[in-house]
């Protein structure tokens, strides 16, 4: 037994999956545990966030704001893709750099500073959403995109021209055909950003619902329990996207994990 | 041992480099002649050794099309036109290829450039899979492959779309002595298989260099009188190993006089 639960503290270590599913296991139950006993007058207990998620289920439609809410930052996240994904291209023609570069330099500014601006350039409360979560996807997406762009190695690039491909064909083949895989991971790693800017957004402009208004509302009259559902929801919905989105990957682009240490 | 050496088909004209005020090279100049043997195809193999550092990565990339020379110029088949990417062979130490294609997509990807009718370029494609023993490995991706098969794969992507030149940087670099008789047997094949096939091998292991090269070129940097290198390197050394009786030889490691250009190549090192 102690040979099998060894490696579980040596860097790097290979182990079988029955080990690793009892030391999941046994971590969430240490957790469960130490929650459950702590006297915690800011964590409400397991039970009371379950009894709350019922009532957020039936009293407040917590179904359809998810949908809401969901569908906004799906919308957000393909406009947000394709703009991206165009301007980091195009940071490969010199002309096109200092776009991308300071686009990429956007990810300083806060949503909230911008959100009068994008009030006045769109109409209603749908586009001003969408457009404030497009440029916070936006700029976070275009930074690391560009950062994959540019280190690309160079051997590369001599590998495509020796078989006679012109720029363009260059381009194809080893930026955007190439670089597929790590698009997904952005594309991850940018949904994690956008799941956790929603409520921010949606709190900016609160008329047309949504997880966001409803978990402000439930935190400004101090119902903890209704709070830590919602989160809990959140991070859920949020988990199984981002499964989505690897297992798509992985079917799509089924050379993606043939290096990866399992 | 009959033989003859006919047209030029590759020249290194003059060629110089400079990057950020460096000399790089310094009047580059060598040249590469068809040599025919009657009664069979004999192609050309030239084993392109230096110490490290000196610039034969630099010249390589120049040859391969992938650099332009400050001046200078290099020349290629018979008509003598300047080398442009593409028309040169380039299998890298690393052997690249595209992750995100199978073994076919990759030759498929190098075919299409030389070879218009699909089903042509389908037999071509599989007539190499043979020749390299990969036919099973055709759906596969890079990644599914060891560094051999790899190696092969690169070898055969050039050479579907290169015009008989091959440029091999460091073949027997990381193999055991197994693999670097398997790499050069293939090397000798591939070069014999056309009149003009030429393989200009850049590495930094003189014995099985030498062993399967018929022209060495070595590359270094004059000194001056206290004996400071002087920055410029060029082709300071051409040896004819056919000339020496060294070229062609299937047992040629225990011949003593190739072991005496392996020591005389060594003592030219000490001074590059």
């Amino acid at each position: 037994m102690l040979t099998q639960i060894k490696p579980l503290f040596i860097p790097n270590s290979r182990n079988n999956r029955s080990v690793i599913t009892l030391m999941i296991v046994l971590q969430v139950v240490v957790f469960l545990v130490i929650w459950f006993a702590s006297k915690s007058t800011i964590f409400p207990t397991p039970v009371e966030i379950i009894k709350a998620l019922g009532r957020l289920f039936e009293e407040q439609n917590l179904a359809y704001e998810l949908w809401t809410s969901t569908w906004l930052c799906i919308k957000a996240m393909g406009i947000a893709i394709i703009i991206s994904l165009l301007i980091a291209y195009a940071t490969v023609i010199p002309f096109f750099k200092p776009i991308g570069f300071l686009i990429s330099k956007g990810r300083f500014l806060t949503l909230v500073g911008l959100s009068f601006v994008f009030t006045q350039m769109t109409s209603g409360s749908s586009s001003l959403k969408t457009s404030l979560m497009v440029f916070g996807i936006t700029v976070f997406f275009v930074t690391a995109m560009v950062s994959i762009i540019q280190s690309v190695p160079k051997y590369e690039f001599y590998h495509a021209r020796t078989l006679r491909m012109n720029e363009w064909q260059v381009v194809w083949e080893i930026i955007v055909l190439g670089r597929l895989d790590q698009v997904f991971e952005v594309i991850r790693q940018t949904f994690a950003i956008s799941w956790t800017m929603l409520t921010l957004v949606e709190g900016i402009s609160r008329s047309e619902g949504g997880i966001g208004p409803l978990l402000l509302n439930q935190q400004k009259y101090l119902h903890l329990d209704a709070v830590f559902a919602i989160q809990f929801v959140i991070l859920l919905i949020g988990i199984l996207l981002d499964w989505g989105i690897g297992q798509m990957k992985e079917f799509f682009l089924p050379y993606s994990s043939l290096t990866v240490e399992k | 041992m009959e033989y003859s050496k006919n047209e030029c088909i590759l020249k290194i004209d003059n060629v110089s480099l400079t990057l950020d005020s460096k000399i790089i090279l310094q009047n580059v100049n060598a040249e590469i002649k068809n040599i025919v043997r009657p009664g069979m195809t004999q192609g050309q193999v030239v084993g392109f050794l230096g110490p490290s550092g000196v610039g034969k990565t630099k010249l390589f990339e120049i040859m391969a099309g992938l650099l332009k020379p400050t001046s200078g110029n290099v020349f290629v088949g018979e008509a003598q036109k300047p080398v442009a990417p593409g028309r040169m062979g380039v299998v890298q130490q690393n052997y690249p290829l595209f992750h995100h294609r199978t073994v076919m997509g990759n030759l498929e990807i190098a075919a299409k450039k030389t070879i218009s009718d699909s089903q042509k370029r389908k037999d071509k494609i599989f007539e190499m899979l043979d020749r390299f023993h990969l036919r099973q490995h055709a759906n596969m991706y890079p990644a599914q492959l060891s560094g051999g098969q790899k190696q092969r794969i690169a070898i055969a992507q050039q050479l579907l779309c290169s015009d008989n030149f091959l440029l091999m940087d460091e073949p027997f670099s990381g193999l055991d002595i197994n693999m670097v008789d398997e790499v050069s047997e293939m090397i000798c094949e591939i070069s014999n298989a056309h009149e003009h096939n030429t393989i200009i091998i850049v590495s930094h292991d003189i014995v099985s260099t030498a062993a399967i090269s018929d022209t060495l070129w070595i590359m270094g940097r004059d000194r001056d009188a206290q004996n400071n290198i002087i920055p410029g390197a060029k082709i300071k050394h051409t040896f004819d190993l056919i000339e020496r009786g060294l070229a062609w030889q299937p047992d040629i490691k225990k011949i003593p006089a190739f072991n005496e250009l392996i020591n005389e190549v060594r003592d030219l090192f000490l001074y590059l």
